[in-house]
């Protein structure tokens, strides 16, 4: 055998110890069983009273939980609320509309009218058990209301999400 | 059990390492060649016949609200955009993706986008809050609000843009509107549209066929 794959075998066997071990005593951290990660903001115009956070929430348990307030400091801004931002079909929603052209995707068949976009409050945002779910743009997202002050790139701020069951989480928000 | 789990885990992780192991051992057979077909065909929402938006104009917040017609200058193209700036999610993600697309574009074709945002909000967006919010993202946009609704609800129904700003009792708005980036030719003319997620390889790709067709300034 090559001396190479020795360290390979070697390598391996040490990760997969570590692995075991980490594994092991991260096991008993099941107050709430959920993680959350990368947690970001864009940042905003001097103008600009919104934003919105993103972040992945992670649930180790088997038993679903939800996600249903986030606090955030007031030197950050006043109120936050869950929302999902959701399309609705063409026909569902007035406003106006062309009539006598089609519109179509150049690489779809299908005629397509992409409806309206907006948003809506939701008393909670779901959490599967053993599920990642992602608040990003275009879906669910913590949107922040009456900005303090507008959101600097490269700073940082807390927020703590609330979940229905278990313990909240304090999450530092990069904003990018 | 926790520990048998673990144990899964760890031998998991341990074969995965050694699959890894192995495909880099394999040369560069395992890369993953990425490359965006660069098309000549516009890869965005094409309406036929294409709506003649060059008639109108709205007033222009960063030229002390002068008219701004809805037509490219030659050599160029006007992206036009419907939207709010109380918005959190949607607008500032188009904008800043729209940014990120036209820093794709070569230098010298990047000054041959021009920007403009049309606020559906005027209630709330006065001509100084939209300039300023346009601004963060295109220093040079065009920042366009009127509180003439029957002028903004024409401009929106040439575009084929829709939008429903609806007040509730207790004061909280709630705002839909097309989340479209329109494309609009020297002719005045809406050329191609995107939605919104669309990938920054198509808007790139578009906006190179689409600056090729407008010819020189």
């Amino acid at each position: 055998m090559k001396r190479w794959l020795w360290w390979v075998v070697g390598g391996v066997a040490v990760v997969a110890i570590v692995v075991v071990v980490v594994s092991l005593a991260g096991g008993s951290d099941g107050a709430t069983g959920m993680s959350v990660s990368d947690a970001w903001s864009r940042s905003t115009a001097s103008s600009q009273t919104t934003a919105a956070v993103y972040a992945t929430v992670t649930n180790n348990d088997g038993v679903k939980n939800a996600l249903v307030a986030v606090s955030v400091p007031s030197a950050v801004a006043m109120s936050s609320q869950l929302h999902e931002t959701m399309t609705t079909p063409a026909t569902s929603m007035g406003g106006t509309s062309m009539g006598g052209t089609s519109t179509t995707m150049a690489n779809s068949s299908s005629t397509t009218d992409p409806g309206m976009t907006g948003m809506q409050e939701v008393p909670s945002i779901p959490v599967p058990g053993n599920a990642t779910v992602k608040l990003q743009p275009g879906g669910y997202h913590v949107m922040l209301m009456d900005l303090a002050k507008p959101l600097t790139k490269g700073e940082r701020f807390q927020v703590t999400l609330q979940f229905a069951h278990g313990a909240s989480k304090a999450v530092s928000v990069q904003v990018k | 059990m926790a520990g048998v789990r673990s144990w899964f885990v760890g031998l998991s992780a341990a074969l995965a390492l050694v699959a890894v192991l192995a495909g880099c051992s394999g040369g560069s057979s395992g890369a993953v060649q990425r490359s965006v077909a660069r098309t000549n065909r516009l890869a965005g929402l094409v309406t036929d016949p294409a709506p003649d938006v060059g008639s109108l104009s709205l007033p222009d917040a960063s030229q002390g609200g002068r008219d701004l017609p809805f037509v490219a200058q030659p050599g160029q193209v006007l992206l036009v955009y419907f939207g709010y700036t109380s918005c959190p999610d949607i607008c500032p993600t188009t904008l800043a993706d729209l940014h990120h697309a036209i820093a794709g574009l070569p230098v010298a074709d990047r000054g041959r986008v021009q920007m403009a945002m049309v606020t559906i909000d005027p209630a709330r967006d006065t001509p100084a809050v939209l300039q300023a919010y346009l601004a963060h993202f295109f220093p040079s946009g065009h920042p366009l609000a009127t509180t003439d609704q029957a002028r903004l609800a024409a401009a929106a129904a040439a575009f084929g843009a829709r939008y429903d700003v609806t007040v509730s009792t207790s004061g909280e708005e709630s705002v839909g509107h097309s989340a479209l980036v329109y494309a609009v030719d020297r002719h005045g003319q809406v050329v191609d549209a995107w939605p919104f997620g669309v990938d920054s390889s198509v808007v790139i790709n578009d906006l190179r066929i689409l600056l090729r067709r407008s010819g020189t300034a």
